[in-house]
């Protein structure tokens, strides 16, 4: 990793990846390996060679069992959380150590690796562009991500080599990419909704300095939701007319239809974006399916998914201190605030006009690079202050939460708590940090637990005083210390669904491009 | 404990120039700020992330009218003497006629509940008014020391007034629908 040479900013999609660089004072997108501004987030692992970007997103179909895109709405998450959506991928992905894997051809990665692979094929493509090495980065993720999944996409960019400076959120990054454009003062709302996350975000602008105030969302919501509900109503279409599971008589076979649905459903969107109606057919074994879809019917179904963006706007306005009327401006972002239907609803809840002036593609990774560039040093003018999602707890007494960090801080941030014994000759005290808007410590994310050592002595005599912090990447650190013995101890924080820091070093002397195998991954 | 007003060179008191403090609180941002330090060595990104914690601590305490004054009052080392606080005796008393009522008929708390939650809303107020005049009274300078006493004082009235809320709310939620 080279501590000089440019610092890109990369905006790691669901759908689409992009990197891009800050030269004379404006920024501009990268253009990839392929010749192209955009890289599909889509890796394919064929037998003699891995593709990613178009050329993977060509085997969607046909290798739809080696095929893996959208990953990032698996990235930093339990098996758990994900049960209920495995079915809608069209490769396999399977439980494994809470977390979850993607099996391709016998060979197990984890959705990191694959992330890794994105980030590395940016890198080699902003290389390529610049002419000259590029080990540093600025990559963004949704605001509403939460400690794992920043800590997830951290290891990524690791692993793929690069010096990771901060991980940026999108909805701010955007704002800085608008706010540089036209030096504008004011409040301004980000509605940014991607393939797979939805984030809002709002914002005081006022001398060069981006406040954000707060942010709210749904990683769980996105263009891929809409994808998914005209799959749906397809395949129960079908299988009216065609024996489907004697047609699918093997996975492959399965896999590559749910490929083939979800790739018509993606054509049809965009299609319907540009006009009312449109024809769409779909020959596959002996199925064949033709019908014209309009608009209007696409917009019922997309309605009942993009009302769930209106509760996050709401409480965000609400936790900012302001309303709507306060607002100068309401900015769109992510490909999907092309369609109406969208805009239609985001009007509904601002009242207002909405600004769609931003290339809804490339101004997250436009405003990353301009945050490069200001961590560069070469940009004293803009400054970005930030805050944390989601309140920060630990398990108390009852399986209750107890709130030290809330939501929409500042950050950085850190709040203490001091510890003791509950029994004579305890030797160590279980923390369990947790992350969410519940009473319930069950109902919230669980970040970390660990212990901390004491020494033995009476209940009560023990005092640790604990610092909780959350840098500027919105990620948790903790520091330790004995208030008797004044002895500071080092607090390793396991995240609960990622890799440790000794996980990720290994993985990178073991190289990328050579996937664990199956049941070597413990040895 | 940290002087908040002091690292904003701003006067100790309730009464805070908003503007002048965003203004204050942006320029040392813009010093201090881990932004500014990311590619340095890792003690100075340590310390300016330590300094820039304090200054969003610092900043979002004085900014909150609430905040800014508990902490004032814990700067100033007052603490409040709990067998002086008062205690809404009649609203208390209220409360007690009211919940067994709930038990009894739970339509009729329904109606008496909103001249309940007006009664609960008048007291606030009232705190609120005495607050700041004792507030202007320390600001100006006179009997510092008692007026500080007495915000400590309304404070925990105030508190005991909120949980009273809390309880309100939640019981006629929960029993009377």
């Amino acid at each position: 990793m080279s501590a000089v040479g440019p610092i890109v900013g990369i905006d790691l999609g669901t759908t689409n990846s992009l990197v891009a660089y800050v030269e004379k004072g404006s920024p501009r997108v990268l253009s990839s390996r392929e010749g192209r501004s955009l890289v599909p987030s889509v890796v394919a692992f064929l037998d003699h060679e891995t593709k990613v970007g178009f050329a993977a997103k060509q085997e969607k179909i046909e290798n739809a069992n080696r095929t893996a895109y959208s990953v990032k709405r698996l990235l930093g998450r339990s098996y758990e959380d994900l049960k209920s959506v495995v079915s809608q991928f069209s490769y396999d992905i399977l439980p494994e150590d809470g977390v979850v894997k993607i099996r391709i051809g016998g060979k197990k990665y984890s959705v990191i690796e694959i992330s890794a692979l994105i980030l590395k094929e940016l890198k080699v493509s902003a290389e390529k562009a610049l002419g000259c090495g590029v080990g540093r980065a600025v990559i963004t993720v949704p605001a509403y991500f939460n400690d794992s999944q920043r800590q997830a996409t951290r290891a990524a960019g690791r692993l793929a080599g690069f010096e990771v400076l901060r991980i940026l959120n999108e909805p701010t990054a955007a704002a800085l990419a608008y706010g540089l454009d036209r030096k504008k003062e004011g409040l301004i709302a980000v509605y940014d909704l991607g393939g797979g996350t939805f984030d809002i975000s709002i914002l005081k602008l006022q001398n060069g300095i981006f406040e954000v105030l707060s942010t709210n969302g749904n990683t769980s919501l996105g263009g891929d939701d809409l994808d998914q509900a005209v799959v749906r109503v397809i395949q129960n279409e079908i299988q009216k007319q065609y024996p489907l599971q004697e047609i699918l008589r093997n996975q492959n076979l399965s896999n590559q239809f749910k490929a083939n649905l979800i790739d018509v459903a993606e054509n049809m969107k965009i299609a319907l974006s540009e006009k009312k109606i449109t024809l769409i057919k779909i020959d596959f074994e002996n199925i064949h399916y033709e019908r014209e879809w309009s608009r209007e019917e696409f917009n019922t179904l997309a309605r009942p998914i993009l009302e769930k963006t209106k509760a996050p706007c709401f409480q965000a306005l609400k936790d900012a201190g302001i309303t709507e009327a306060d607002l100068t401006d309401v900015v769109m972002v992510g490909g999907p605030t092309r369609l109406d239907i969208v805009q239609e609803v985001a009007r509904e809840i601002f009242n207002k006009n909405l600004n769609t002036s931003m290339h809804p593609d490339e101004v997250v990774a436009l405003g990353a690079a301009v945050q490069a560039d200001i961590l560069a040093g070469n940009n004293r003018e803009l400054l970005l202050l930030d805050v944390v999602p989601l309140s920060l707890g630990i398990e108390t007494y009852g399986g209750l939460v107890s709130c030290l960090i809330p939501r929409n801080s500042k950050i950085p941030c850190s709040a203490r708590e001091t510890f003791t014994t509950f029994v004579n000759n305890q030797t160590s005290v279980d923390i369990h940090v947790l992350q969410g808007e519940r009473e319930s410590a069950l109902e919230n994310r669980s970040l970390a637990r660990f212990k901390l050592r004491v020494e033995p002595l009476s209940a009560g005599l023990v005092r640790v005083e604990v610092q909780f912090l959350i840098d500027a990447d919105g990620i948790l650190q903790v520091y330790a210390k004995d208030l008797i013995t004044g002895l500071e101890q080092a607090v390793e924080v396991k995240p609960s669904y990622g890799l440790t820091d000794a996980e990720i070093e290994r993985m990178l002397l073991f190289g990328l491009e050579k996937p664990v195998k199956e049941g070597a991954q413990n040895a | 404990m940290v002087d908040y007003f002091q690292i904003f060179n701003i006067p100790r008191k309730f009464f805070v120039d908003l503007s002048d403090l965003e203004k204050k609180f942006y320029e040392q941002s813009r010093l201090y700020h881990p932004d500014r330090f990311s590619t340095l060595g890792a003690e100075a990104k340590q310390a300016s992330l330590e300094k820039m914690s304090e200054l969003n601590q610092a900043f979002t305490t004085l900014k909150n009218p609430e905040f800014r004054c508990s902490y004032l009052l814990k700067l100033e080392g007052v603490v409040s003497d709990t067998k002086k606080s008062q205690i809404p005796l009649e609203l208390t008393e209220a409360w007690f006629e009211l919940q067994e009522l709930i038990l009894e008929d739970p339509r009729k708390a329904q109606e008496k509940s909103m001249s309940f939650e007006k009664e609960i809303q008048k007291h606030f107020s009232k705190i609120k008014t005495e607050i700041n005049s004792l507030e202007k009274e320390y600001d100006t300078g006179t009997l510092q020391k008692i007026a500080l006493e007495k915000i400590a004082l309304l404070l925990d009235t105030q508190s005991y007034l909120k949980s009273l809320e809390r309880d309100f709310t939640r019981k006629m939620k929960h029993e009377v629908s």
